[in-house]
């Protein structure tokens, strides 16, 4: 795999998306204990999405995030991206997450149901819908937290 | 007439056959405490084999350790109650393995 930077981009520090993704994350769980579940499922994602950043730069041994990921698929791809697939591929965790199926497959469902959108969403989740789904993504950071320290 | 439901009978978590399969794999010399952990998602355990063994080989590589090494051991009921495996060293299990979110 190979990493291109445009010159003229501000780049991010791998441990400053660490960072955030962890004060994300314990905001997320304030907000979810608070039963305030938008807030909280778009913040999990977010710091999930953050995590993913991290480690592309630590599995790669990148000070900085690089602009772009040239993936198996030949394509250039943006790293400062919201699309998990992206950031999975680029930090190489795929087979952590063939090497555990239910964790593949909750990682497949959210990849779908999670978005940066979710931030304009008003109308409420239905309680158990929310709470299962923010026990997902809970489960999800912590996985990703637990494969790539 | 009215039936209630029957609550879903668990099979008992292999915490035991887990411990045995991990001491076998683990270098001479070294230990390890096992951490079963809730999910936070019904029924699904997160195991965490703590210990400072192949401490300088890349997490993943520790994992999948574990991994070959476990569950080819446990029946497809056992597997279906683990989430997930992790390998951490005491420092790392101490720094990144917070509190589980509330399952109330």
């Amino acid at each position: 795999m190979t990493f291109k930077t445009d010159p003229a981009d501000a780049l991010t520090r791998g441990t400053v998306f660490k960072a955030v993704a962890r004060l994300r994350f314990a905001e997320a769980e304030v907000l979810q204990h608070q039963k305030h579940l938008l807030g909280a499922v778009y913040l999990v994602g977010y710091a999930i999405e953050c995590h993913l950043k991290y480690a592309v730069c630590a599995t790669n041994e990148f000070l900085l995030l690089p602009s772009f990921a040239c993936l198996s698929d030949g394509k250039l791809r943006k790293l400062y991206t919201h699309e998990w697939d992206v950031l999975v591929a680029a930090a190489q965790l795929r087979p952590s997450f063939k090497a555990e199926p239910r964790m593949e497959a909750i990682y497949t469902s959210l990849a779908l149901t999670w978005a940066p959108s979710l931030r304009y969403r008003t109308k409420p989740f239905e309680e158990s819908e929310g709470r299962r789904l923010y026990r997902s993504l809970a489960a999800l950071y912590q996985f990703l937290k637990i494969s790539q320290p | 007439m009215k039936t209630q439901a029957q609550p879903k009978r668990l099979t008992p978590f292999p915490r035991a056959k887990i411990a045995r399969r991990v001491a076998e794999i683990m270098p001479e010399g070294r230990d390890f405490t096992l951490r079963v952990a809730d999910s936070g998602l019904p029924d699904l355990k997160v195991v965490h084999v703590v210990t400072e063994a192949w401490n300088r080989q890349p997490n993943t590589d520790r994992i999948f350790k574990v991994i070959k090494a476990v569950r080819p051991a446990l029946t497809e009921a056992e597997n279906d109650r683990i989430l997930h495996f992790s390998v951490l060293t005491p420092a790392e299990y101490a720094e990144l393995v917070e509190p589980q979110p509330a399952t109330s």
